[in-house]
């Protein structure tokens, strides 16, 4: 159980996806080129606000080719893809967080993390009753710590505003 | 022996009861906003800043100083035990000292950097005593012309450092550079790749980024794996001191590691992410013996770093306490303290007010002890953080993350950026493209391109300044060594290779 | 949340039991002030005193919030757009509000008379220095060097802001062609010319004044509307001959159109908090003068401003 990540580390990866990825890079290199190429260069020249970009965009574009053409295989710091159900809990936990930021402006930050923390602990496996502890006692220090403790202001929410805030 | 009475003077204000306690505070507080991902310190800085007006000014000072270096310490701890970098300067820790921790040596590598902080912190400040007002006036030689070139030679040296291939590297320092563009222009302040959209002109801040790219891809990898991060099931006291062979290895990188860091911090920009990749840097090259180690949990390669980024918060100090300039924006802050107390901070800030200078001074000796002290018992409760379940953990980890980074200036857009490098920096990872050079090219960026335009506006285009001027003449220099030299090495071992054969 | 339940239920109470009353009770929740720069910086040390400073009349918390970037123009939106409640009220430069309004795209506001300015509560001057040790005295000797080596002298300052608007106009007025070198920051601009890259500076003069102290920079005038209280001896360029007067002024400002019983306790509560000794010790140690502007004033100045930038902005694109 301690060590059983150590001996994913040296596994060689697949230069699977990386030609694809380098393609997609050079592309947007290309694509930002072109927005640089419409700013004003400056006069002297390089002193406009798209000199440096396009300086930038250039050499971009061109280390961008070189890699995708070399596309040599390197030895990647994780494993191969997670496959099966490891790659739909990622998926599913990457669901949660764009729910967390789309939810957030309308729930307000209690509402939102105690739900957020809810399924995240059922993810990791946690039984429903640890989970509700988890999800229920969080935001409250969340609350005292950054809120009483820190005076900073936390997103309350249009939901809880309307009901509260008058 | 002036200097010597002025020190001791010092003394006599830090050791005061009321001033030990604001160092002590401070320490704390930085300690634990270091800790917590998201929650900078200058933020913390700034909230606390009203509070020192009911204080003197050397005491509002002390605790504003505990404060900064305080999270100087916090900062690796995250990174060593959840490859979570707490602030920028640790970043550079979670390759090595992660590793080093996955061996089930999480106390002895948060062991090391508490010493090695404090090691690095008394260095600094035995520099800053001494050397004040001397190196001041080199910092004031170098200006826009030699930052730009301290810049590019930054990014053409840093590219071979980390991972494995420096034209990926270079392709992602790069990228990192084009997204620090997007937004408001620091030079003339205008927008730009904004497509006329309110969102865009906030541009990348570097906190989400940084949080999205190591944190929460560490995060999906860790739901994905179902491993969960290094177990610390039973901590031993034998497990928290480093052995007598990491000592030894650790000590000359964290000297190494205080002078680079040091020397860096003197000038502007944010030195700490410089100095500890500085640092990562010179010690992968210079190590022999156990140079494969690098990448799979080195004492150096977090050690030094770890020293780097301490010294900086220490010399950062001598230009505002020489010239009254101030280059980091939490350095600014402290200036803000001194100004709210009616103290005017500038190139008579050590004739007029010594004691607020020594006081500090001392205080931050005095300050480095109180942080060893507060963190070496520490080092056993934080291990124990990782004995908290894991299903809380993750949760929690995500949560502090967003709360952090949404409070940073109330914005839903750095939300997403956080959510959005997250999965690209998890995406990257998978496929061997090395994340460092993509934060470092967000940092360094703006310098480059900051520098080279006043350059410009000051030579009128004339491109000549690069190399007239004798200190940006040798940088120069250094750059075209730096392109060239791996070059020409590779060459002259293949010739060797081949005469030997022949 | 009980406690915040109650407190609402009870402060709702109050305000029914006393709605007959043509002084309804206000503020009678936490007031938030926006702040339009991150923690940590000049604008936010200001915020956070006024702050403390306006508890004291209001008799209520009030939360500070940084909406930081679009150059400053992201927290005037958020105050901008806000419900005109008296609740929501922000602390800012004029420019975001006058300068950086041209070049942001996309703001729902615009021109002053688009929010309500409650009042200002801080001058700062903007002034030209010069390097101690250099031959030239007075402003009219680098006025007539300059004519004579068109673009061989510099000046450090920063572009797209009040300064470099400032420096225009003077430019212009005097008929000289010297060589705009902008910085991103005071510290920047202060350090190059330190380190004698360039001949002049032209920055705020809570930038310059340490350095004027130890004898590094020389100051040749001010663009204010008359001399510094602590320099008497420094000339405002509008006694020199060149009519450049420009200030940069910290504002309280609200969405428009909040109860004008509101808006006066706000505006008394902002007047206190001028005079609050604490308050004053902040903008004082800054070197920003403080006075209270009435908010017409304001307004009208930052009209003004508003308009003579306009057509340079976009002159410079």
């Amino acid at each position: 159980m301690v060590d059983a990540t150590a001996t994913d580390v040296d596994v060689p990866a697949a230069a699977k996806g990386s030609r694809l990825t380098s393609l997609i890079l050079t592309a947007a290199g290309l694509g930002y080129l072109y927005q640089s190429m419409q700013l004003p260069m400056g006069d002297p020249l390089g002193t406009g606000v798209g000199a440096i970009p396009a300086l930038i965009a250039v050499c971009w574009v061109a280390f961008g080719i070189y890699v995708t053409i070399r596309n040599r295989p390197v030895a990647a710091e994780l494993g191969p893809w997670p496959r099966g159900t490891a790659a739909l809990r990622v998926g599913y936990s990457l669901l949660l967080c764009i729910a967390f930021v789309v939810t957030l402006p309308f729930l307000g930050i209690f509402l939102t993390t105690a739900a957020f923390l809810l399924l995240m602990a059922r993810l990791a496996d946690a039984t429903w009753k640890n989970a509700c502890v988890v999800a229920v006692t969080t935001p409250i220090a969340f609350w005292v710590v950054f809120a009483l403790g820190l005076k900073v202001s936390l997103p309350y929410g249009s939901l809880f505003t309307t009901m509260f805030g008058g | 022996m002036d200097l010597l009475a002025q020190m001791l003077g010092g003394f006599a204000v830090a050791l005061q009861p009321v001033n030990i306690g604001a160092a002590l505070l401070g320490a704390l507080v930085g300690t634990a906003t270091g800790v917590l991902p998201g929650l900078g310190v200058l933020g913390a800085m700034a909230i606390l800043m009203p509070i020192t007006v009911h204080f003197s000014a050397v005491t509002g000072l002390i605790m504003l100083a505990g404060i900064y270096y305080g999270a100087m310490y916090g900062g690796s701890t995250t990174a060593i035990l959840l490859r979570i970098p707490g602030e920028g300067g640790s970043i550079v820790t979670t390759i090595d000292g992660y590793e080093f921790a996955r061996k089930g040596r999480a106390g002895a590598a948060l062991m090391i950097c508490a010493v090695g902080s404090f090691i690095a912190g008394t260095i600094s400040i035995i520099g800053l005593s001494l050397f004040t007002t001397v190196l001041a006036d080199v910092a004031l030689r170098f200006s826009s012309p030699e930052f730009c070139l301290l810049a590019l030679l930054g990014g053409l040296t840093l590219v071979r450092i980390t991972g494995n291939d420096p034209a990926r590297n270079m392709l992602m320092l790069l990228i990192g550079m084009a997204l620090a563009t997007i937004g408001v222009d620091a030079v003339g302040g205008d927008t730009r790749f904004t497509f006329d959209t309110n969102t865009l002109a906030l541009g990348f801040d570097l906190v989400p980024i940084t949080l999205g790219l190591y944190g929460l891809s560490e995060l999906f990898h860790v739901v994905a794996s179902n491993n969960g991060f290094p177990r610390a099931d039973r901590v031993r006291l034998r497990d928290m001191i480093p052995t007598r062979v990491e000592w030894s290895r650790a000590w000359p990188a964290i000297v190494r590691g205080s002078g680079i860091g040091f020397l860096i911090g003197l000038l502007p920009g944010p030195g700490s992410l410089t100095a500890t990749f500085a640092s990562y840097g010179v010690e992968k090259a210079i190590a022999r013996k156990y140079r494969d180690e690098f990448g799979r949990g080195a004492v150096e390669g977090f050690a030094g770093p770890e020293a780097a980024n301490n010294a900086v918060a220490t010399s950062a100090l001598v230009p505002v306490l020489a010239l009254g300039i101030p280059f980091t924006p939490n350095v600014a802050l402290m200036l803000g303290a001194l100004i709210v107390q009616g103290i005017q901070p500038g190139p008579l800030l050590l004739s007029q007010h010594p004691d607020v200078v020594w006081g500090l001074l001392a205080s931050m000796y005095i300050g480095n002890i109180a942080l060893l002290a507060l963190n070496l018992p520490l080092v056993g409760i934080w291990v124990r953080l990782l004995r908290v379940p894991q299903y809380a953990l993750i949760g929690f980890i995500f949560a502090i993350s967003f709360i952090g980074v949404y409070t940073m200036r109330s914005s839903y857009w750095d939300l997403c950026v956080l959510v959005g490098f997250g999965a690209v920096g998890a995406i990257l990872r998978q496929i061997g493209f090395d994340l460092a050079p993509l934060v470092l090219g967000i940092v360094i960026g703006p310098i480059f391109e900051k520098s080279l335009r006043e350059t410009l506006f000051l030579s009128g285009g004339d491109l000549s300044i690069f190399v007239t001027r004798p200190i940006s003449g040798t940088l120069s220099a250094l750059c075209v060594v730096a392109v060239l030299g791996p070059a020409i090495i590779a060459m002259v071992r293949r010739n060797a290779i081949r005469a030997k054969h022949a | 949340m009980r406690s915040i339940a109650g407190i609402a239920f009870a402060s709702f109470a109050l305000a029914n039991s006393c709605a007959f009353a043509a002084d309804e009770p206000f503020p009678t929740k936490p007031v938030t002030l926006t702040v339009n720069y991150g923690a940590g910086g000049g604008s936010d040390a200001i915020a956070r005193a006024l702050g403390r400073a306006l508890e004291k009349p209001l008799k209520q918390p009030v939360t500070i919030e940084n909406v930081a970037g679009g150059a400053g123009t992201r927290g005037v939106t958020a105050v901008v757009t806000a419900v005109a409640d008296g609740y929501q009220i922000g602390v800012a430069t004029n420019s975001p509000m006058t300068i950086a309004v041209h070049s942001v795209k996309g703001l729902s506001w615009g021109d002053p008379g688009t929010y309500d300015i409650l009042g200002g509560i801080g001058i700062v001057y903007n002034a030209l220095c010069i390097q101690a040790d250099s031959p030239l005295q007075k402003l009219d000797d680098v006025v007539n060097y300059a004519r004579q080596n068109p673009g061989k002298l510099k000046v450090a300052s920063i572009a797209g802001g009040i300064n470099h608007y400032t420096w225009d106009a003077f430019a212009k007025k005097a008929n000289i062609n010297i060589r705009f070198v902008p910085y991103s920051g005071d510290a920047d601009g202060v350090a190059s010319f330190l380190g004698k890259n360039t001949e002049l500076v032209a920055l705020t003069w809570p930038g310059l004044k340490a350095q004027v102290e130890v004898g590094k920079a020389r100051p040749l005038a001010v663009f204010g509307p008359e001399r510094m209280a602590t320099n008497p001896n420094v000339p405002t360029f509008k006694e020199l001959g060149y009519d450049v007067v420009t200030t940069s002024d910290y504002v309280v400002y609200a969405p428009k159109g909040i109860p004008e019983a509101r808006r006066s306790v706000l505006i008394e509560a902002i007047k206190q908090a001028v005079s609050d000794p604490d308050f004053r010790l902040v903008l004082v140690a800054q070197n920003i003068q403080v006075k209270f502007t009435d908010g017409e004033e304001m307004t009208r100045q930052f009209t003004e401003v508003f308009r003579g930038t306009a057509p340079s902005a976009q002159a410079g694109k």
